[in-house]
Order: structure tokens, then C-alpha cells, then sequence
């Protein structure tokens, strides 16, 4: 079943702008989702922080390489943020150290992420979204000019 | 600038302690990356220097590391460079108050 999508701006200032994927009929993109989920669990609540000061440091840095881990495949952009190599992980979607795509996380309690179906799920959703993107922006749909991608609030994806 | 109330209620409520660990964790970090630029290093020369793989040089930089005081003083070697300094107060224990005590917890001098 294919579902539609757009990207909500999440933060943006002069060095970086953070976006967020939001399917059809859902009030909250998939970062806020993530944030409602774990920004009460006990358990997991330094993990939850230590990606919430990262995403602190990139909104006054910039999306910077160094900041991520990779994550999915050779030829996407996918990286996540964790605390070493400990659970909770967000992924992401880096065009740029100036454009930045939220995407949602979890708690990785298997080797790899395509282990668990929850965790797939989400990067998947990158992925796809990834190639979408890159067609938009090949088609001349939108354009990532420096902290922005002009023309997406009025795209529409096809997931 | 366009900000998120969930977002920014979650930096809020990150404790003092906690902020201040993670600070220092990062300010580490960008201290290794601003020397290895100094010195026209890269990652992989330093991981080569520490017989450590690239991909846990990468990890230290990510800012989100906690660092033993045995790597601090390896990379500072490896880099000879200082990482970081630390400042010392010269006090006289049995007269001073100690800045880091409630003046009704100080533990020496009359009270």
C-alpha cells in the first residue's frame, strides 16, 4: 500500500535546517513520534538525551559528517545518531552538512538493524524517501540550496 | 528561525549534571578534531599512531565518547599535543574554604 508524505520543518536557523518525514492523516511527523515515545523512559532516558544534546550540537554546528554513525547502505545517506554502541538509535537522512532528515528510532536489541522489523520499518522509509528525493531533485521539483529544500512544502511523496 | 516545542522541552529538561558531562564530552572532541586540522592529521593517521581501527577514532568524535583518562593521555601523546589541561588552586586546607563546599559543610577553620 503506498502512502503519502511530506516533510515538515523541524528547526532551522542560518546553519542548519532539520525536516522531519509526515505521513498522510498523522499529526506528528516521525521525529515527533520518537521524541513522545522515549522522552519518558526511565530506562532509556540517558540514551534519549544524548541524542537530544547531539541534535543540539547540530543545530549550532552544522550536520557534520563526524557527528553521525553510518547506517544502511553503501549508496544512501542513511546515518543515525546513538550513544556509542549502546540501544537507542534515531535515524536520519543527511543531504548536507546544512539539511538534515529525521526520521524515526528505537531500541536496537538485535545484531543488525534488518533484524528487527520495527527498526527496518524506519529506514526503510528513509531509503525510500532517499530516492524520491533524489528524483524530485533531478526533475527540478526541489532544490537544496544551502540550510534549505525549496519547493517541499508544496511536494507531495509517494512512499 | 523557526523552532520545536517537543524538541526544545526535551533539551529543557536535560539535568545540569548531565548537560555539563555532555558538554565536556563534546568540547573533547572538537578539541581532537581542531589538533588533527593544526597538524594536517587525519583520522586514520591518528587511529595508525594508537594501533586502534579508524572506525573507533570516528566514534571518539561523534562527541558522545566517554573517555578514560588512560585515552586521553594516549592521544595527547599520539598528537603531542595536550588534549586538555587542568587548572589546580593552591589552597591552604587547614585555613581556606574550599569553593567546592556549603559554607555550613566547610570542614576546617573556626565555625
Amino acid at each position: 500500500m503506498r502512502r503519502k508524505m511530506t516533510l515538515k520543518t523541524i528547526e532551522q536557523n542560518d546553519i542548519v535546517c532539520l525536516y522531519s518525514i509526515c505521513f498522510e492523516g498523522d499529526e506528528k511527523s516521525e521525529f515527533e513520534k520518537f521524541l513522545a515515545e522515549f522522552k519518558d523512559n526511565a530506562r532509556l532516558n540517558k540514551d534519549f538525551q544524548t541524542i537530544i544534546f547531539a541534535l543540539k550540537k547540530i543545530i549550532e554546528k552544522g550536520a557534520l559528517e563526524r557527528f553521525f554513525r553510518m547506517e544502511g547502505k553503501m549508496k544512501d545517506s542513511i546515518c543515525a545518531l546513538s550513544l556509542d554502541s549502546r540501544c537507542l538509535r534515531l535515524y536520519c537522512l543527511r543531504i548536507s552538512d546544512q539539511v538534515l532528515i529525521l526520521g524515526n528510532g528505537g531500541e536496537k536489541v538485535t545484531r543488525t538493524y534488518e533484524e528487527n522489523e520495527k527498526l527496518s520499518g524506519y529506514v526503510l522509509d528513509l531509503q525510500k524517501f532517499d530516492f524520491l528525493l533524489k528524483e524530485a531533485r533531478k526533475n527540478g521539483k526541489v532544490k537544496v540550496e544551502n540550510n534549505i529544500i525549496t519547493g517541499i512544502d508544496k511536494t507531495v511523496f509517494e512512499l | 528561525m523557526i523552532q520545536n516545542k517537543s524538541f526544545r522541552d526535551c533539551i529543557a529538561a536535560i539535568p545540569e549534571d548531565r548537560m555539563a558531562e555532555f558538554e565536556l564530552s563534546f568540547s573533547i572532541a572538537e578539541r581532537i578534531v581542531e589538533v588533527l586540522k593544526q597538524k594536517g592529521m587525519t583520522r586514520r593517521d591518528l587511529a595508525n599512531r594508537l594501533g586502534k581501527r579508524e572506525s573507533e577514532i570516528s566514534k571518539w568524535l561523534t562527541g558522545r565518547h566517554n573517555f578514560t583518562i588512560s585515552t586521553l593521555s594516549h592521544i595527547s601523546l599520539a598528537l603531542r599535543q595536550d588534549i586538555i589541561m587542568v587548572t589546580s588552586q593552591n589552597y591552604d586546607v587547614a585555613n581556606e574554604k574550599c569553593p567546592m563546599v556549603a559554607e555550613d559543610q566547610q570542614p576546617y577553620g573556626d565555625k
